[in-house]
C-alpha cells in the first residue's frame, strides 16, 4: 500500500518534469520570452534615466537658455559651455563650496558623531539613550523642507540661537544665517544627515560577535584599544560604505541649504553649494544650458570619487 | 603562583534567573581544576565570574588573595579560551598570538620571541602568516591556546575549548593540554560537561548541578564516593544502575532487597542505612556497570535475564532486566549468553551505593 502510493508520487513528478508544459515555460524563459518580460522597466528607465542623461549632455553643448530666442531655437556650440564654466568665479567657488562642506557636514560630522552616538548606544547602563536616539531619528524623518524652515527660524536674529547667546550676554545684531551661511548649512546637515550613519554603524556593531570584545578584554585590550585594535577594523568596511553613500548624497543636498539660504548661498556666495549654484544659473539667470554643464562636471567628480572609494576597498578586509 | 577562590558567590540574571548559587570553591596554585556539569548548571557563569566577564550579584572573588571582585578582566592577569576560540578575524595568526603582549607594550623583538616560542610549543610556525579564517578548527583551537599561554597568565581560564573538535582531535587535544599545563605548572580552570574529559584531566573535579556545587574532589574521589545521586548518575559511562531497593533487617541480618535483587550487607552498614535512611523500605541502590560480575547462582545476589546484548570488541555490555529495571553490566570477556536466558550476577558491598530518595543524598 505504501510503496504504491510512492510510486504515485514519483509518477507525477515525471510527469511534471518530463511533460510539455514546464519544459514549453523554461524554453520560453531562456528564449525571447525573458526579453519580453524585462521590456516594461527597460521603456520606464529609458524615458526617465537614459534619455534625461543624454538628453542633458546634448543641452550643455548647445547654447539653449530657459526664456528668449535661444529657448526655442538653440544650436550646436561643442564644449564652449565647459570652457565658460571654469572661467566662472561662481562656478570655482562652488566646487570649493561643496567640497568642504562635503568633508565637514558628512566625512566628519555625520561619520564621527553617528559612530560615536552608535557606541554609545551600545554601552550599558546609559540612561536616555533611547530619547536621544529618537530626536537623532526624527531629524532624519521630517520633511526636508520643514527641516529648512526650522533653521532658518531657530538661526534668525529673533530666533532660538540669538535668545541663547542673549541669554549669555552675547548681542547678535543680525541673523545667524546672515553673518555665517556656511556654519550654518554645515550644522544643519550635520544635525539631518547624521541618523543614517548611527543606523549603519549600529548595524556593523552588531555584527561583531560579544565574544571577540570579551577576549580582547580579557587579553588585556582598554576601552580606547579594543576600539582602535578590534572594533575600528572590524567595522573599517562599513565606514567605507557610509562615505560613499553619505558623499553621494551631501553633494546632491539642495532642499535644506536653498530653504536656509536661498539660491545665492547667503552673504559673498559663502554657502553656495554646487548644485544651489546649478539653480541659480539654470533658474535665476535662465542659462540652462551652463546649468547642464555644470551638473555633467558634478556627476564626473563624484563618479571618480565613488570609484576612489571602490578601488580603495580592497585595501579594507584582506582576512 | 596563581591560586583562585570564591567566597559565596551568587549570580542572578535580571530578573530572577538565578545562575549559581552560594558557590564556594578553592583553586590551588598550579591545579588543573574542572568544572563539570550540564548544559544550563552554571558552570561557564562561574568562569565568567573569575574572567571578569560577569559581576556576582553577591559574593568575593579572590585571585592570590586578592580580591578582584571590582577589578575589569584586564586588571586579573587571566587569560581565557573561549568555546568558539574567539579569534580576531582580522589578524593574522602572528597578531593574535602577539595581541596580549602588544598590548602591554612589551618590546618588539622580545614579543617576536615569545610568539615564536609559544608557537613552536603548539605546532603552530608554519600557520603565523594566515588568517583565521584560512584555518582549521584544530588549529584555530591552538592559536586560541597559544594567546592564551603567550602572556603567561597567573590563571588559564578554559570553557570548553575542546567541544567544537571532532572525536579523534578532541582525545589528542586532551592529552596535550594536560601536558602542557604541567609543563608550565600554570594553574587552569576547565569548564566541560564532558565527564570523559573531567576524569581524564582534572587533578580535581568541582561537580555543578543547578547553580551549586555538589562535590568537589579528585576525579577517582567523585567517581567512588559520589555523594549524591546526581553525581552518582552523571560520572561514569554508561551511567550508574539505580534500582528502588528495600532494607531488610532480620534479627540484626541486613539485606538490601527487591525483586530479583537480594544483597546481605555488613552489620555496620546496615545499622548505618537504618540511622539515616529517611524510609528504609524506599531506597536507591546504585551500582556500576562495571561492579557487576558473572556469577553462579549460589554466589550471586543480582539475578534477571538478558535482554539486549552490545558488544563492543574489548567489552560487552549486557542490558538485563531485573524486576522492572534495566540495568547494564560491563563485562570485559565475550559471552556466550543469549536474549531471554536466565543471568546471575555478584556485586561486592564495598561498591554499592545506597541513596534516599527523598534527599537525594548518598547514605554512605
Amino acid at each position: 500500500m505504501a510503496q504504491g502510493k510512492n510510486e504515485g508520487i514519483f509518477q507525477a513528478h515525471e510527469d511534471l518534469s518530463s511533460g510539455g508544459m514546464i519544459d514549453k515555460l523554461a524554453s520560453f524563459f531562456e528564449g525571447r520570452g525573458a526579453f519580453l518580460f524585462l521590456v516594461p522597466a527597460l521603456v520606464l528607465i529609458g524615458i526617465f534615466v537614459i534619455f534625461p542623461v543624454v538628453w542633458d549632455v546634448y543641452i550643455s553643448m548647445t547654447n539653449a537658455s530657459l526664456v528668449g530666442p535661444s529657448a526655442k531655437h538653440y544650436i550646436f556650440i561643442g564644449t564652449q559651455n565647459y570652457f565658460r564654466l571654469f572661467q566662472d568665479f561662481l562656478f570655482l567657488n562652488s566646487l570649493k563650496v561643496s567640497f568642504a562642506f562635503t568633508v565637514l557636514s558628512a566625512l566628519i560630522g555625520q561619520a564621527i558623531l553617528g559612530l560615536a552616538l552608535a557606541l554609545v548606544m551600545r554601552m550599558e547602563g546609559i540612561k536616555g539613550k533611547i530619547l536621544v536616539a529618537t530626536v537623532v531619528f526624527i531629524a532624519w524623518v521630517i520633511p526636508e523642507v520643514v527641516a529648512g524652515y526650522a533653521w532658518s527660524a531657530v538661526t534668525d536674529k529673533q530666533g532660538l540661537v540669538s535668545a541663547i547667546l542673549s541669554f549669555f550676554g552675547v548681542k547678535t545684531e543680525y541673523s545667524l544665517y546672515f553673518t555665517h551661511p556656511f556654519e550654518v548649512i554645515v550644522v544643519a546637515n550635520i544635525w539631518r544627515g547624521t541618523a543614517f550613519s548611527m543606523i549603519l554603524f549600529t548595524a556593523a556593531l552588531e555584527g561583531i560577535p560579544k565574544y571577540i570584545y570579551e577576549a580582547a578584554e580579557v587579553d588585556g585590550a582598554t576601552p580606547w584599544q579594543r576600539f582602535k585594535y578590534v572594533v575600528f577594523p572590524l567595522i573599517s568596511q562599513a565606514i567605507l560604505v557610509d562615505f560613499i553613500l553619505i558623499t553621494i548624497w551631501t553633494f546632491g543636498v539642495f532642499t535644506l541649504p536653498y530653504m536656509i539660504l536661498g539660491p545665492g548661498g547667503g552673504i559673498g556666495n559663502a554657502g553656495q553649494l554646487w548644485t544651489l549654484y546649478i539653480y541659480f544659473k539654470a533658474i535665476n539667470n535662465f542659462d540652462i544650458a551652463l546649468a547642464a554643464a555644470a551638473s555633467n562636471v558634478m556627476f564626473v567628480i563624484v563618479l571618480a570619487l565613488i570609484l576612489a572609494y571602490l578601488w580603495s576597498m580592497k585595501y579594507f578586509r584582506r582576512w | 603562583m596563581g591560586s583562585v577562590e570564591l567566597k559565596n558567590v551568587t549570580k542572578i540574571f535580571p530578573p530572577k534567573t538565578v545562575a549559581i548559587n552560594n558557590v564556594n570553591l578553592k583553586v590551588h596554585d598550579g591545579e588543573f581544576f574542572i568544572l563539570l556539569g550540564p548544559s544550563g548548571c552554571g558552570k561557564t557563569t562561574t568562569l565568567r565570574i573569575i574572567a571578569g566577564l560577569e559581576k556576582p550579584t553577591k559574593g568575593r572573588v579572590y585571585i592570590d588573595n586578592e580580591d578582584v571582585t571590582d577589578l575589569p578582566p584586564r586588571k586579573r592577569d587571566i587569560a581565557m579560551v573561549f568555546q568558539t576560540w574567539a579569534l580576531y578575524p582580522h589578524m593574522k595568526v602572528y597578531d593574535n598570538i602577539a595581541f596580549p603582549l602588544k598590548l602591554r607594550k612589551v618590546a618588539k623583538d622580545e614579543i617576536d620571541r615569545r610568539v615564536k616560542e609559544v608557537a613552536k610549543m603548539l605546532q603552530i610556525e608554519t600557520l603565523l602568516d594566515r588568517y583565521p579564517r584560512q584555518l582549521s578548527g584544530g588549529q584555530q583551537q591552538r592559536v586560541a591556546l597559544a594567546r592564551a599561554l603567550v602572556r603567561k597568565p597567573k590563571v588559564w581560564l578554559l570553557d570548553e575549548p575542546l567541544s567544537n573538535l571532532d572525536a579523534i582531535l578532541r582525545v589528542q587535544m586532551r592529552a596535550e593540554l594536560k601536558r602542557l599545563q604541567k609543563e608550565l605548572k600554570i594553574t587552569a580552570i576547565y569548564v566541560t560537561h564532558d565527564q570523559v574529559e573531567a576524569m581524564s584531566m582534572g587533578d580535581r573535579v568541582a561537580v555543578l548541578n543547578a547553580g551549586r556545587v555538589l562535590q568537589v574532589g579528585a576525579p577517582n574521589e567523585v567517581y567512588n564516593k559520589p555523594n549524591t545521586l546526581f553525581v552518582a548518575s552523571f560520572i561514569g559511562s554508561p551511567p550508574m544502575n539505580f534500582m528502588r531497593v528495600a532494607l531488610k533487617n532480620e534479627g540484626g541480618n541486613y539485606a538490601l532487597v527487591a525483586e530479583g535483587v537480594s544483597i546481605p550487607l555488613p552489620t555496620e552498614l546496615g545499622k548505618i542505612i537504618e540511622e539515616k535512611a529517611s524510609d528504609v523500605n524506599d531506597l536507591i541502590l546504585g551500582v556500576r556497570p562495571e561492579h557487576l560480575e558473572l556469577s553462579t547462582a549460589e554466589d550471586s545476589n543480582i539475578r534477571g535475564e538478558v535482554y539486549v546484548i552490545e558488544p563492543l570488541g574489548s567489552e560487552t555490555i549486557l542490558n538485563i532486566k531485573v524486576g522492572d529495571n534495566i540495568i547494564k553490566a560491563r563485562l570485559l570477556k565475550e559471552t556466550t549468553l543469549s536474549i531471554g536466558s536466565k543471568v546471575f550476577l555478584k556485586v561486592s558491598t564495598n561498591s554499592i551505593h545506597v541513596f534516599d530518595p527523598s534527599t537525594e543524598r548518598a547514605l554512605f
